[in-house]
C-alpha cells in the first residue's frame, strides 16, 4: 500500500485499464489523487482510502448517530457525515404506527440528543442518506458513553456489537467512528465493576485511535 | 534606538535578519493540531505563526440557499495580542478582506462538487503577525483541508514577495513589508502550476513583475516539498500499521 | 457531533460514574487531566503562556502599554482582562456567537485579581505598575484566546493568565526631570524595540534595550481558579465538556497559595445548600494545592530555562 497525498500522481498513464475510483482525478493522461490516503488497487479499480475526514456513508453500514431534530415524519440524525441522515418514521418499526395514530408522540420515543444506533439504507447522489432501524425503541441506547474517533479507523465487518453478559456490558464500533460503550440491554443497576471494565475500554479506543490502529470489534473482543 | 528607522535594510547581501534575499523563514508546518475540528494545521514562519481549523464540510443553513455544488466559507481573525499595536475584539475591515482573498486563493483548488449542498468553515487564527501572514495563512489552510480528507485538485501554497532598496526579497517580515517599495503575494497549486490568488501592491515594471512571480513561484515549490512530507508522513505511518494489521490477521487465519 | 447535546441515559452513566468515583476516563472526582504550560509563546507580547488542561487549549497574550489610571486609585496602574472565543475553537462561536461567553470569562478572571480599593490586594501589586502618580501607569492587557474547548475552561484561563503575567517583562521606565520646571516630566523607558511605536506619541521618550532591567511581576500571590461541580450529589473538579452538560450546579473559587479564598462565584441553574457549598470550597482549596504545585514546577523550569539561555 501506498501513502499519498492532494495532487500526487498514482498513475502517469492512465487512458485505459485503470479506472478512476474515489479520491482520484485525471489531470491530462495522468491520474492523480484528490485527497490523502492510500492507494488501493482493486483489478482495474484504483482509489484512495482517506486517512481522515467526515464519514461516507454507505448502504449497510451499521452506525451510532445522535437525534438533533425531531419533524413531523421523520428524526434527523448527526452521524458525523457532510449532510445529517432521515430517519423516517414509517422505517422506524411497530412502535412508530402508533405515533402515526396520534397515540404517542414521535418525541417519546426518539427525542433530541438521544442516541440511536441504526444502518444505513440508502445514499442518494445529491447527499442524502436515509437510515434505517428494525425498532426505534430498541435502536435508542440505554446508559453509556460515546467515544469519538476517526472514522477511517472503523471498517465495515460481519460484527459491530460486542457483548459482555456477565459484566453487563456492550459496546457498538459504528463505521461513522463513534463508538458506544455501556450497559447491557436488561441490566437494571449500575455497578463499579461494570463502571471500571467500560471507562478502561474507553480509554483502550482512545489510545488505539491516537496511535491510528484500526478498531476490529471481532479483536476488541480478546484484549477486554 | 531611533536610527533603525534610518538604517538600511539590507547590508553585505544579508537582512536585518541574517537572512539572504531568497530565503524563508524558519517554516514549521504540522497538521492535527484541534481535536474537535475535521482537519486543522499550524504553521510558523518564525514571528508569524496561524493555526487553521477546517469543520465540515456541513449541511449547509437553509439561509445559505441551495447550492448543488458545496461552498467553503472562510473566516480570518488576528487574535489582540498578534500585532505591535493591541488589536480590537470583533472583525476588522481588513481582517474582511484578508477573508475574501483567502476563500480565492481555497476555492480553486478546492473540488467543491465533492460535497454538493454542504458548507466546510476555514477558520484562520493568526497568533502572531510577523509578515507575509496572506501567505502563511494560505498555505496553512490548504493543509488543513487537506488534513480533513476534503477532496482538492492539489495542494495550494503561497508565498510573498518584496521589493525594497532595489532588491528582491522572499517571505518578508512586517518591517521589510512596512518600507518596500512593492509587493505580491502569490498563491499557487505547484503540481499542475495554476494560480489561484495574485495581489500585487505598488507600482512593478513588467519585467520586475515576471522576476518577482518567478521568485514567488520557485518559493511556493519549495513550501509544497515540505507541505507534501508533512501529509506523506502521516500517509505512509498508516501504510506501514495497515501492513502489519494485515499480516498479524493473515497470521491468525 | 460537535452539537452540544447529551442524552438522558448518557447523563445516568456519568452521574453512576460520579457515584462510584470512576469517571469516564478513569479519573477519580479529584482528580485533574494533564496539565501543560508552555511560557513566551508569542515573542511580540509582553509576556504569554499557552496552556493545555486535557483537550482544553487556551493562549493568554499579555501587552503592556501606558496610560493613565483609574481616577479612584491614581497611585496605582490597571490590568484590563478580554477574552476571545475563536470560532477555531467552536464554529458555535461565529460573528457575535462567542460573546456571552467571553465576557462571562473575562469577568471571572477580573474578579479573581480583585485588587481592593487601595489596590494591593488580589495577587498583583497594581502600585508596582504606576509611573508618576495620577498621571501615567502601565496597563496590562490580559487578552485570551480560546483554542480548543475540552471542559473546564475557567480554571485554564486562570492558570494561563497567572503563567502569562509571570513570564511578563515590564520595562523599566526612569522618571527625567524636564529643564523647565512647569514642564510635564519626560520618561525614558527600557529600549526594547517592541517599545519604538511609544516614539511615535511621545518624542520625549527615551528607551533603553537592557533586558535586565525589565521588571518581573510578582505573581506569588495571584490566586487560581478552580470549578467545582455538584453531578448527583458529588462534588467533582475539572469537568470535560460532556460532564459539564450533566452538572446541576458549580461554584468557582479563586484560591491562593496559601490556601486562602480570594474570590467564589456560583453557576447553573440549580440551588445548593449551604453546607453543601462549604463542603465544595474545601474541595476547591484541596485541588488548589495541587494545582499551585504544578504551575509553580513548571514556571520554575522555564524561567530558569530562560536565564540561562539570556
Amino acid at each position: 500500500m501506498r501513502g499519498v497525498c492532494v495532487g500526487d500522481v498514482i498513475e502517469p498513464q492512465a487512458l485505459d485499464g485503470v479506472l478512476r475510483g474515489h479520491g482520484t482525478l485525471l489531470r491530462g493522461n495522468s491520474l492523480v489523487a484528490s485527497r490523502c490516503g492510500l492507494v488501493q488497487r482493486w483489478n482495474q479499480l484504483v482509489l484512495v482510502d482517506p486517512l481522515a475526514g467526515g464519514y461516507v456513508a454507505a448502504v449497510g453500514h451499521v452506525v451510532v448517530g445522535r437525534i438533533v431534530q425531531v419533524e413531523p415524519t421523520r428524526w434527523l440524525v448527526d452521524i458525523r457525515s457532510k449532510t445529517l441522515a432521515a430517519l423516517p418514521l414509517s422505517t422506524a418499526g411497530g412502535a412508530m404506527h402508533k405515533a402515526a395514530e396520534g397515540a404517542q408522540s414521535s418525541r417519546s420515543v426518539l427525542a433530541e440528543g438521544d442516541l440511536i444506533t441504526a444502518e444505513v439504507q440508502a445514499v442518494r447522489a445529491d447527499g442524502h442518506i436515509q437510515l434505517h432501524v428494525r425498532d426505534a425503541v430498541a435502536s435508542k441506547l440505554p446508559p453509556g458513553m460515546l467515544v469519538e474517533v476517526p472514522a477511517a479507523l472503523v471498517r465495515p465487518a460481519r460484527k459491530h456489537v460486542l457483548h459482555w453478559r456477565e459484566a453487563g456490558l456492550r459496546a457498538v464500533f459504528g463505521c461513522n467512528g463513534a463508538v458506544w460503550i455501556g450497559q447491557e440491554g436488561g441490566f437494571s443497576s449500575l455497578g463499579a465493576e461494570q463502571l471500571r471494565a467500560a471507562s478502561e475500554l474507553a480509554n483502550m479506543v482512545q489510545a488505539m485511535a491516537s496511535r491510528g490502529e484500526m478498531l476490529v470489534p471481532a479483536r476488541m473482543h480478546m484484549n477486554v | 534606538m531611533a536610527g533603525l528607522e534610518q538604517q538600511p535594510l539590507l547590508t553585505d547581501g544579508h537582512r536585518r535578519d541574517g537572512r539572504a534575499y531568497e530565503e524563508f523563514r524558519n517554516v514549521f508546518l504540522n497538521t492535527g493540531v484541534i481535536s474537535q475540528a475535521s482537519g486543522s494545521a499550524y504553521a510558523e514562519f518564525n514571528n508569524t505563526k496561524v493555526m487553521v481549523g477546517v469543520y465540515g464540510p456541513r449541511q449547509s443553513e437553509r439561509k445559505v440557499g441551495y447550492s448543488e455544488q458545496g461552498r467553503i466559507s472562510v473566516d480570518v481573525k488576528l487574535a489582540t495580542f498578534a500585532t505591535r499595536q493591541r488589536g480590537v475584539f470583533g472583525q476588522t475591515p481588513e481582517e474582511r478582506e484578508l477573508s475574501a482573498l483567502l476563500a480565492t486563493a481555497l476555492e480553486a483548488a478546492t473540488n467543491l462538487a465533492s460535497f454538493p449542498k454542504a458548507t466546510a468553515d476555514v477558520y484562520v487564527l493568526v497568533l502572531e503577525a510577523g509578515g507575509a501572514e496572506l501567505a502563511v495563512a494560505a498555505t496553512a489552510a490548504a493543509l488543513a483541508l487537506a488534513d480533513a480528507g476534503i477532496e482538492m485538485f492539489d495542494l495550494v501554497t503561497a508565498c510573498s514577495v518584496s521589493r525594497a532598496e532595489g532588491a528582491l526579497l522572499l517571505d518578508p517580515t512586517t518591517d521589510e513589508a512596512a518600507r518596500e517599495e512593492a509587493g505580491l503575494t502569490l498563491a499557487l497549486m505547484p503540481a499542475c502550476s495554476e494560480v489561484t490568488q495574485l495581489v500585487s501592491r505598488g507600482p512593478w515594471s513588467s519585467s520586475q513583475l515576471r522576476e518577482a512571480l518567478e521568485l514567488a513561484m520557485g518559493g511556493c515549490a519549495q513550501l509544497d516539498a515540505l507541505a507534501r512530507q508533512v501529509l506523506k508522513t502521516a500517509a505512509a505511518e498508516a501504510a506501514t500499521r495497515r501492513q502489519q494489521e494485515a499480516q498479524r490477521q493473515a497470521q491468525q487465519a | 457531533m460537535a452539537s452540544p447535546l447529551i442524552s438522558a441515559a448518557e447523563v445516568q452513566w456519568i452521574t453512576a460514574g460520579v457515584s462510584f468515583n470512576i469517571r469516564n476516563d478513569g479519573r477519580q472526582r479529584e482528580d485533574f487531566r494533564a496539565l501543560s504550560v508552555q511560557l513566551g509563546v508569542i515573542t511580540q507580547a509582553t509576556g504569554s503562556a499557552r496552556v493545555q488542561l486535557g483537550e482544553t487549549d487556551v493562549i493568554v497574550g499579555v501587552k503592556a502599554e501606558i496610560g493613565s489610571p483609574d481616577p479612584d486609585r491614581p497611585d496605582c496602574g490597571r490590568l484590563v482582562f478580554g477574552v476571545e472565543c475563536s470560532p477555531v475553537a467552536s464554529p458555535a462561536f461565529r460573528g457575535r456567537g462567542g460573546d456571552e461567553l467571553s465576557g462571562e470569562l473575562a469577568r471571572a478572571l477580573e474578579r479573581s485579581f480583585y485588587p481592593g480599593p487601595s489596590g494591593r490586594a488580589g495577587g498583583v501589586d497594581l502600585s508596582t505598575l504606576s509611573i508618576v502618580s495620577g498621571k501615567t501607569c502601565w496597563v496590562l492587557y490580559v487578552d485570551a484566546l480560546l483554542l480548543n474547548i475540552g471542559g473546564n475552561l475557567h480554571d485554564a484561563l486562570s492558570v494561563a493568565a497567572k503563567a502569562a503575567l509571570a513570564d511578563a517583562k515590564i520595562p523599566k521606565v526612569e522618571v527625567v526631570q524636564g529643564e523647565d520646571p512647569t514642564d510635564e516630566p519626560g520618561y525614558e523607558v527600557d529600549d526594547d524595540p517592541q517599545w519604538f511605536s511609544l516614539y511615535l506619541y511621545e518624542p520625549d521618550y527615551e528607551v533603553d534595550d537592557d533586558p535586565q532591567q525589565a521588571q518581573r511581576l510578582d505573581v506569588s500571590r495571584v490566586p487560581l481558579c478552580v470549578t467545582v461541580s455538584q453531578i448527583g450529589a458529588h462534588s467533582v473538579v475539572d469537568l470535560t465538556a460532556q460532564e459539564e452538560l450533566c452538572s446541576s450546579a458549580s461554584v468557582q473559587v479563586a484560591v491562593d497559595e496559601s490556601g486562602v479564598v480570594c474570590g467564589l462565584t456560583k453557576r447553573r441553574q440549580k440551588g445548593v445548600d449551604p453546607s453543601v457549598a462549604l463542603e465544595m470550597v474545601e474541595v476547591a482549596q484541596r485541588s488548589a494545592a495541587k494545582l499551585h504545585a504544578a504551575l509553580a514546577e513548571s514556571l520554575g523550569g522555564q524561567q530558569a530555562q530562560q536565564m540561562s539561555v539570556g
